[in-house]
């Protein structure tokens, strides 16, 4: 263990500090105050977690021995109960718990799977079954802005890639599942609209899910990029994507003093322009490592010049 | 020439972390001698571009000096991390991390290889690599990968590995007791108390097989020995970080609790999706409960967070959200925590499936 109050008293002293801030983190240096809050968090994401899995796999295993009217009704009645206490929440006008954020989740969470296996039931779109996927993007977005929360817009966002045909999972992460053109072109699609999407929350909601539309849709445009780079057919296309994304990302950065837009920026083309050298110059050989060690020198010294500019820039 | 951080320097370091930007600046100026740290996102980034660095300064080694290409690689990586520190002050900045441990692993293996030792041997040399690099930076994630290598060096059977990493958790649970001047060697106990009962659990039910699970309705006593560790340690480190309020220990029961669940699995012979939604349920309802019930701070206990940075963590919420979220068609999707989906077409892409 270790206690830092022996610095913020001297901080509190030399009037760095104000009193109330100071006090409250001698208190928990002193740990008359203990926060069990991240714990808590992690521990309902598990629950929610080994609840969806479950019924993910309920679905799947059991999808024709379910009656489908009973199961569709019990997985949308258990969902909307979990909405109850945000809506309380919300009417109250209390500070969201975490407790209601995450029965927010699950209820979005059970509501997507109910919708998905009644599609599958129904065929209510036959070929065009992804379509539930834009509709569960609607829903789910119109409870994100209803309730004020975060991890909904997240689940919009990413129902919404799914619309789009992005996978999501370990096998996407991989640049060489990731490198269709066809898959790279949606990315950048998705990533488009989620911009478009912002724009408009800039206007209507205060920006105040901004932040979360920029990674959604900075990450997206980067992976669809980096596809790009990775074919080389594309690649032709796929750099100078890559180097106007990255420009946006690190203004972004600049603008909002955000860091990860930095990383993103810089990291990202590190690491498309290395798969690109790594290729033309086959790699293994000496031009090809030579040409890759300059990039990541480049890419390091770019990232420490952004960095000390962010942290003199903050206010 | 100063080598690292002065503890007072790194006490002023940790303390910038969890300050108000606007006092942050002053303070990194005035107390912190000079030293320059990356927060978390940015020192990920230059680990990466780090490792990268290497291994491409090694594919040059190799085309320059075909014999002596780990040697070159490992001295030129050292050498630049040691400048990285020493000149320009770096300090868990990422780059000068991943230079310093990856230089000398290079050399510890070169040794090895010369030496033509067994593999066993060359678990210990790994070990003392890390542990040179984890003490000579302070990062505790290579002190614990360090713990973890001197563990495969031992060359015990998988009961003993298991309950040697047991016993090093214990030994660190015990000695995090003390008060540290330096926040990063608290830190190193921290780590060794999280991943070492969960190393240990691995290490002993692996013996079995991990995958396959135990029917423990039938099971020798032995075989009990692992459900029970991993539970004995839960019981310890729930006590222990109760009551010292502090974190890693709660964080290693919760672990440790988890494991046991996962090993006790066959134990009910109820279907996996019927435990993952019961478990779940139930740990729901925990949580919920304690939520609710340290609303208001109960013996300083509080479920309410103290912190007003929770930026970073957010993302990683956002992140953790999107996972679990269904995007693929249900009867040819794989549960969301196993990931994946299938190669459908998206919006105007057509249905193929």
């Amino acid at each position: 263990m270790y206690s830092l109050e022996e610095e913020l008293s001297e901080l509190r002293a030399a009037g760095a500090l104000d009193e109330a801030s100071a006090s409250r983190m001698i208190a928990i240096e002193r740990r008359t105050v203990f926060s069990l809050y991240e714990e808590l968090r992690v521990a309902l994401y598990a629950a929610v977690a080994l609840v969806v899995t479950g019924v993910g796999i309920l679905v799947k295993e059991h999808l024709d021995r379910i009656g489908p009217i009973t199961f569709i009704l019990a997985l949308a009645l258990t969902g909307a109960a979990c909405y109850v206490p945000a809506i309380r929440e919300r009417a109250r006008a209390t500070p969201r718990s975490a407790v209601a954020e995450y029965l927010l989740l699950l209820g979005a969470l059970l509501v997507s799977a109910d919708l998905g296996y009644a599609e599958s039931q129904f065929h209510w779109f036959g070929a065009n079954w992804s379509r539930h996927l834009l509709i569960l993007a609607a829903l789910h977005a119109f409870t994100a802005y209803a309730l004020e929360s975060r991890l909904i817009l997240s689940v919009a966002l990413t129902s919404l890639a799914g619309w789009f045909g992005i996978e999501r999972g370990p096998g996407s992460i991989a640049i060489w599942h990731f490198g269709t053109s066809a898959l790279s072109v949606r990315a950048l699609l998705c990533a488009a609209v989620i911009l478009l999407w912002r724009a408009i929350d800039q206007r209507m909601n205060a920006a105040r899910f901004n932040e979360i539309f920029e990674h959604f849709a900075a990450n997206l445009a980067f992976w669809g990029a980096l596809g790009w780079c990775s074919d080389a057919h594309d690649r032709v296309f796929g750099v100078p994507v890559l180097l106007a994304l990255a420009w946006v990302s690190i203004r972004t950065a600049l603008r909002s003093g955000t860091e990860q837009f930095a990383v993103y920026g810089v990291g990202y083309t590190a690491l498309g322009l290395s798969i690109v050298a790594g290729q033309i110059l086959q790699l293994p050989s000496l031009s090809g490592a030579v040409a890759v060690l300059v990039i990541v020198l480049a890419a390091t010294f770019v990232l420490r010049h952004l960095h000390e500019t962010l942290k003199e820039a903050q206010p | 020439m100063t080598l690292r951080p002065a503890a007072a320097e790194e006490r002023w370091l940790a303390l910038a972390r969890r300050l108000p930007r606007t006092v942050r600046s002053a303070i990194l100026a005035e107390h912190t001698g000079g030293w320059r740290t990356a927060n978390l996102w940015t020192r990920s980034a230059f680990f990466v571009l780090g490792l990268i660095a290497v291994l491409m300064i090694g594919i040059i080694g190799s085309h320059l000096w075909r014999d002596g290409d780990i040697i070159v690689a490992g001295i030129v990586s050292l050498a630049t991390a040691e400048w990285l520190i020493i000149a320009r002050r770096q300090f868990a900045s990422g780059i000068e991390e991943s230079l310093e441990v990856a230089g000398i692993t290079m050399l510890a293996y070169e040794l090895w290889s010369r030496l033509h030792a067994s593999e066993i041997v060359g678990f210990g040399f790994v070990g003392a690599a890390l542990a040179i690099a984890g003490f000579r930076l302070l990062n505790p994630v290579f002190t614990t990968l360090s713990a973890l290598a001197f563990v495969m060096a031992l060359d015990a059977p998988q009961l003993g590995a298991g309950l040697a990493c047991y016993a090093i958790a214990l030994m660190a649970l015990i000695a995090g007791k003390r008060i540290f001047r330096r926040p990063s060697h608290s830190l190193m106990l921290d780590y060794l108390v999280i991943v070492m009962p969960v190393a240990g659990y691995l290490w002993s039910a692996s013996r079995v097989g991990l995958s396959i699970g135990t029917d423990y309705r039938h099971a020798p006593l032995s075989q009990w020995l692992v459900p029970v560790c991993s539970l004995a340690f839960a019981g310890i480190a729930f006590g222990s970080g109760l009551r010292r309020r502090a974190h890693a220990p709660l964080i290693a029961g919760m672990l440790c609790v988890a494991c046991c669940a996962y090993e006790l699995r066959n134990l009910t012979g109820l279907s996996l999706e019927a435990r993952l939604v019961a478990w779940g349920g139930v740990l729901l309802l925990f949580s919920t409960s304690l939520e609710r019930y340290l609303r208001m701070p109960r013996r300083g206990f509080t479920s309410r967070s103290l912190s007003e940075d929770t930026r970073s963590a957010g993302i990683l919420e956002l992140a953790g959200s999107a996972v679990l979220t269904p995007s693929a068609h249900p009867s040819k999707a794989t549960p969301s925590f196993e990931g994946g989906g299938g190669q459908f077409g998206g919006g105007g892409a057509g249905g193929k499936y």
